[in-house]
């Protein structure tokens, strides 16, 4: 935990900086905030009120947006921020969690493709998070940002706010849930 | 995996089913290394295991190829900066790039000359000064010494300032918490944290630049304390007061926490959303949940009160929800409504456990005057069909400790719409609960009987959710007072937003009396 006195001075980002960070993890930003929210168009709203914030603190001088601080640190609180909208989101939605069962229906029923094709690639893609959304949204999260976007176990913990041991846990159950429901949808070829 | 060959499955021996939740981490640093090294001896003669292993590594790749930042960007860097700016340059009555106000309080829209006048008022222009200079110059220092503003500026119509708490160090100074919104705020970004400080018997207002809410204030002494809330998804909101200036502390910390109570300078505790945290003297950590609640994985609990006897005893209360989920092959999308269940927790020997759990309740603060008398105060919840649709009827609910269960007991408000929020005792024969608009509850050692307080000036009257008894003489509530509809702006759909202020209310000697009415 860093405690930042507001007396001390700090150097602002530029406006060229923080656009050059917004470039930097904008992408990854929104991909992680489309798999967990379950919804392109409000995975973009939540993004953009994650960069306001990250500029309104830019503007105050705020730690981590000073030319001081690094950018793994700016990533995290970006992810961080973003974990916690997304959260909040999925609660004032009541929690209530669509899964397109009839995709992964599909999914089951086509025959073998080259895994590197476009169609199939989509179909993966979707798969994934069709089975993605049968997990709890934290679990989700954690699953997301340790295997898809490469947060190291210590760095989960502190953007979701929990200790290792809970990453650890959650971690497991995301996989075995996520395993379980894509393997229940697809369709195998025994040789 | 997918559409590749396979072998066939083995059945798995009777040691496997030992190991299935290790092979998904198997390789995460923070698995523990004598299973990581039991599981790996186990697997070096399993094939059923390996094949599960191999399925979780197949996993892992295509989620991170699938499900990972992969292939060009959906949008453009500069149509995001272009929204961004153009949002940032929007920024309406309380920007945090601005000067803040630093006011006495207006405390109804237009009225606020009525307490200054001469000399009087000159003084108050001085201590606004200095305390805004104290204050605001230590949270943002990249301002300008603000101008105070006349002590008689009022709020734009449509403002909304609310104070979720109270807490007086004496009666000669105390702090209050909140929050406060522009006009047409929407979505909470444009909320900011409000702090209220009583001193030589003004209270005087100051705007942080910090997006968010302030829910609760525990103050140790005059020079130490803290205040927390939310911000608006970010994480929360926590505030040390060092006798000087208030310091945004950062920790790992989760969304929403509701409330705060200081023991001493090194020893704290608050609580919130799937949450409860300690605070030791260095940083705020996380204390683990009674792993019965299910907390962030079959339910959502949210924690509302605290009561601390000891650093080795204390009570918290809430309400808990299931998550809801689609049930598979129905037409069940899981958004029917659901009523809260009301958790107690009960602290000794070091953790925390579920003492009781109550059907249909939502608990919202507790007190407790020793290990075995306490009070809690909160309301029942039902669901009653009106016009086609479930709504939920709320009563207010109380609870006493006794005998080593928590029981409800008779008040005044039993069966009236509503509930009781905020539960203070300072003796087993003195004690106070707000329950919403302008009335409390009082209780002599026998009863609990109503205290009807002043009328403000509109019809719509105020909410006090907060309070702070100095003595059983002195005290202090704190809330919001809800205009007219000629003070407020009309809404687009009808109706209209009334303009909400902060409202004090001063307890002396038998008599509660609206501060600056």
């Amino acid at each position: 935990m860093h405690e930042r006195s507001l007396a001390m001075p700090a150097t602002l980002m530029t406006l060229a900086a923080f656009t050059e960070m917004v470039d930097r993890h904008q992408h990854a930003l929104s991909t992680f905030l489309r798999d967990l929210v379950s919804d392109a168009e409000q995975a973009y709203d939540l993004m953009q009120d994650t960069f306001q914030e990250a500029w309104r603190a830019s503007r105050a001088g705020v730690d981590p947006f000073i030319a001081e601080c690094s950018d793994d640190q700016r990533r995290r609180w970006l992810f961080q921020a973003a974990y916690h909208r997304g959260i909040s989101a999925l609660r004032r939605r009541k929690l209530i969690r669509w899964e397109s069962l009839d995709l992964l229906h599909e999914m089951a029923a086509k025959p073998g493709k080259d895994a590197d094709s476009f169609e199939e690639q989509v179909v993966e893609r979707e798969a994934l998070r069709a089975a993605l959304a049968r997990l709890t949204p934290q679990d989700a999260a954690c699953l997301l940002l340790r295997v898809a976007h490469d947060f190291s176990a210590a760095e989960v913990g502190q953007i979701m706010g929990v200790s290792p041991t809970v990453v650890n846990k959650r971690l497991s159950r995301a996989k075995q849930r996520l395993r379980a429901v894509y393997l229940a949808h697809n369709a195998e070829e025994v040789g | 995996m997918g559409h590749q060959h396979r072998t066939p499955q083995l059945k798995p021996g009777a040691q496997c089913f030992s190991f299935a939740e290790v092979w998904p981490v198997l390789n995460e640093p923070t698995t523990d290394t004598d299973l990581t090294a039991e599981a790996r001896a186990h697997l070096a003669s399993c094939t059923y295991c390996q094949g599960q292993l191999a399925d979780y590594e197949r996993l892992d790749l295509k989620i991170h190829r699938y499900l990972g930042p992969s292939g060009p960007p959906r949008y453009r860097t500069e149509d995001i900066m272009k929204d961004l700016l153009e949002s940032a340059s929007e920024q309406p009555a309380v920007p945090p790039t601005a000067p803040l106000v630093s006011a006495a309080i207006p405390l109804r829209p237009g009225r606020a000359r009525r307490f200054l006048s001469g000399l009087a008022a000159l003084a108050a222009v001085l201590v606004i000064s200095v305390l805004a200079a104290t204050i605001f110059t230590q949270v943002a220092p990249h301002r300008s010494t603000p101008s105070a503003s006349s002590p008689t500026a009022t709020l734009e119509k449509g403002s909304q300032w609310f104070l979720w708490d109270i807490a007086m160090v004496s009666p000669s100074e105390g702090w209050a918490v909140g929050e406060a919104s522009p006009p047409d705020a929407q979505g909470g970004d444009l909320t900011r944290a409000l702090l209220m400080h009583y001193q030589h018997g003004t209270w005087s207002s100051v705007v942080l630049p910090i997006q968010g809410r302030l829910k609760s204030i525990s103050m140790i002494s005059a020079t130490d304390g803290w205040a927390v809330g939310q911000t608006n998804g970010v994480g929360a909101l926590l505030l040390h007061y060092d006798g000087q200036s208030w310091k945004q502390v950062f920790g790992p910390t989760p969304a929403d926490t509701a409330r705060v109570q200081m023991l001493s300078a090194t020893d704290g505790w608050a609580v919130g959303d799937d949450s409860i945290l300690h605070y030791d003297g260095h940083a705020w950590q996380n204390q683990p949940l009674p792993a019965s609640l299910g907390a962030g994985t079959t339910h959502s609990v949210s924690l509302l009160g605290l009561s601390m006897l000891s650093s080795a005893e204390g009570w918290v209360v809430g309400f808990i929800m299931p998550i809801l989920s689609p049930t598979p092959g129905t037409t069940d999308n899981g958004s029917a409504t659901t009523l809260p269940d009301g958790i107690i927790l009960h602290y000794t020997g070091g953790q925390w456990t579920v003492q009781q759990m109550l059907h249909h309740v939502t608990l919202n603060s507790v007190a407790m005057l020793s290990a075995s008398d306490g009070w809690i105060a909160g309301r029942t919840e039902a669901l009653t069909p009106a016009d086609g649709q479930q709504t939920v009827s709320l009563s207010p609910l109380l609870l006493h400790y006794a005998g080593g269960q928590w029981v409800e007991v008779s008040q005044p408000l039993a069966g009236t719409s509503g509930e009781l929020q905020q539960v203070v005792l300072l003796s087993p024969t003195d004690g106070w609960i707000t329950a919403g608009g302008n009335l409390l509850l009082h209780y002599n050692g026998t009863a609990w009987s109503k205290v009807t307080l002043p009328k403000a000036a509109s019809t719509h009257g105020y909410a006090l959710p907060a309070l702070s008894m100095l003595s059983a003489h002195e005290g202090w509530a704190a809330g919001s007072l809800f205009s007219d509809a000629d003070q407020g702006i009309p809404n687009p759909t009808g109706g209209y937003q009334p303009t909400i202020t902060p409202i004090l209310l001063h307890y002396l000697n038998g008599a509660w009396s609206i501060y600056g009415g």
